[in-house]
């Protein structure tokens, strides 16, 4: 099995990410679970999503504590929630931020030791999207360094997911999405289920 | 044609009220069932669903409502939790009385004071008198399974009776899971449309329904236990005929046991955290440890043969409770031990949808065999 925690604020994409992730998984024919977590849920607040995916139907519910993927859409957060504290030894956590990894990592020793990788994903937002909604281009970082799921079952559900949308627009987040991952493919390797 | 999405529990049971083809849909919206009757109207305002969705003033009405609804014919749907079940209550006594198969989601919420948005039993148990049948449903499949399946108990001739479906608040509600979503042919060939002959108001055949009564209302009472009597074979049917038809039985329609043939030490739990327990039980039987699970599915009917067949030969019981009953104690683990005639340990954990999780549910398995009760935080 393997858990997703995903960070951000209202009107990110948190939410809209996890589920990404859940239906994508679903068409690579394995097994999802997906939830958000908020209290009164509006604009900016701090909002909370988290993904299970296993080859087997799942029966842990609940809070993910452990994550073997941590992803930050917004770098305040850290200013907020102390969102470090207890991370297992093999989690992978992709921020997005335009500080580069050795100075994020000199600034927070304490996920110094951990597979930390800082990605401009509101600046591809920006340029493919005009938009700062980077939700769906940090997907893309994701599958470059983690192949959690296929191109194809990505852009399905991108278009499940997004679909009250406009097709342009949701072509430009998948574009934006298959940039991010070119950027980063062959970054990583992988991360192993636990 | 089968498909299988990701779906909310939410989402679930508004799926199961369209293939099972509700007419009136009577609402008021709360946290967290709202997303129900949301997506219920959305459906009909884009033609997908051929049903009235009647907006009302508040929950009191709602059940009113249904009663109406259902008392000229119609096969009547909605949903609720928490604090908007405790406003249906004295209406609900009428909705059985009545003998209406009404079905009903309760997505279950602690009470307030204090406000909680989370998951907790004691909204849907304060209901456990007023003469409804109650599922509890584990997972987001079972809802959609057992809101079909529901209409053909309650509207079998031998049962009559209402039904509350209680699915966990979050934990089910929000969560998406993969769910297998029957195609409406095959749901069509398995629940015929609603064709009541014991009550129904209609001006050309005059019919008076809840009148004045004296002498005869125990007489009433008698027949609404007899119904709930009849229903566990109903259940059980009905059960075994969806099995065959999706491959899904959910245990034997009243109980779900899972690993107890040679089990030293059992707990007795209800809902979405059985499949945490699961889970917990998988672990430590792969270390060797005898431990089982008995998930209770209905709660009324209450499944006393089943539970005694099913645990008169185990050591150690325990029984978990997200109620309670101030001055009494756990409200299952109470009703498991009137079964048994004897003691179990019972353990008092989730209220407020306060995580238990794996590894708690591991240390619960090391303190049964002691007739206490006690709190888990």
């Amino acid at each position: 099995m393997l858990e997703i925690t995903i960070h951000g604020r209202g009107g990110q994409g948190v939410v809209v990410t996890s589920r990404i992730l859940g239906t994508a998984t679903l068409y690579d024919g394995l097994y999802a679970q997906d939830f958000p977590l908020y209290g009164a849920a509006r604009r900016g607040a701090p909002v909370m999503a988290f993904v299970r995916i296993d080859n087997k139907p799942i029966l842990l519910r609940g809070y993910i504590a452990k994550p073997n993927v941590l992803m930050l859409l917004d770098e305040s957060i850290i200013e907020v929630k102390d969102v470090f504290s207890d991370l297992p030894a093999d989690c992978t956590i992709i921020i997005n931020t335009t500080r580069n990894t050795r100075d994020f990592k000199a600034a927070h020793p304490e996920i110094k030791d951990l597979r930390v990788f800082c990605v401009d994903g509101t600046g591809i937002a920006l340029e493919y999207l005009k938009k700062p909604i980077p939700n769906v281009v940090i997907i893309g970082f994701l599958i470059g360094i983690t192949h959690l799921i296929t191109v194809d079952a990505f852009k399905t559900a991108v278009r499940d997911e997004l679909k009250k949308y406009p097709p342009d627009l949701i072509d430009k987040n998948i574009a934006g999405a298959l940039k991010a991952c070119e950027l980063v493919t062959g970054a990583g390797a992988g991360v192993t289920a636990r | 044609m089968n498909t299988r999405r990701m779906i909310t529990g939410n989402g679930a049971a508004a799926w199961g009220a369209r293939l099972a083809r509700v007419e009136i849909i009577p609402n008021f919206p709360i946290t967290p069932q709202t997303a129900i009757i949301e997506e219920i109207s959305l459906w009909i305002a884009s033609g997908k669903m051929d049903a009235d969705f009647l907006p009302m003033e508040s929950e009191h009405s709602v059940q009113s409502a249904l009663a109406a609804a259902s008392s000229v014919g119609t096969r009547v749907f909605s949903a609720t939790s928490s604090q908007g079940l405790m406003l249906m209550t004295e209406m609900m006594f009428v909705t059985s009385g009545l003998r209406l198969p009404v079905i009903m989601v309760n997505v279950s919420r602690g009470l307030s004071a204090p406000i909680t948005l989370w998951s907790d039993h004691n909204d849907v148990l304060v209901q456990r008198d007023s003469g409804w049948l109650q599922i509890f449903c584990s997972n987001n499949q079972e809802v959609l399974d057992s809101v079909v399946m529901g209409y053909k108990i309650a509207e079998n001739s031998n049962v009559l009776l209402p039904m509350l479906i209680n699915l966990d608040g979050f934990t089910l509600s929000a969560t998406r899971e993969p769910v297998e979503i029957p195609g409406q042919d095959e749901i069509d060939d398995f629940l015929p449309a609603y064709n009541p002959k014991h009550t129904i108001l209609d001006p050309k055949e005059p019919m008076s329904m809840g009148g004045v009564v004296f002498n005869e209302y125990m007489y009433f009472r008698s027949q609404q236990r007899m119904a709930m009597c009849n229903s566990k074979d109903i259940i059980t049917a009905v059960c075994a005929e969806w099995e065959k038809m999706t491959g899904r039985g959910w245990g034997r329609g009243l109980v779900e046991p899972y690993c107890l043939e040679d089990s030293e030490r059992v707990l007795v739990i209800c809902g979405s955290e059985s499949a945490i327990l699961k889970y917990t039980v998988d672990k430590l039987r792969a270390k060797g440890e005898k431990v089982g699970m008995l998930r209770l599915r209905t709660m009324r009917p209450f499944p006393c043969e089943e539970i005694v067949d099913a645990l008169s030969d185990v050591e150690k019981i325990g029984v978990i409770d997200q109620d309670i009953s101030p001055g009494s104690g756990g409200i299952i683990a109470t009703e498991v031990k009137a079964c048994l005639g004897r003691g179990v340990t019972s353990f008092i954990a989730g209220l407020g949808g306060r995580r238990i999780g794996a590894e708690k549910y591991e240390k619960i398995f090391g303190r049964l065999g002691r007739d206490v009760e006690e709190w888990i935080f």
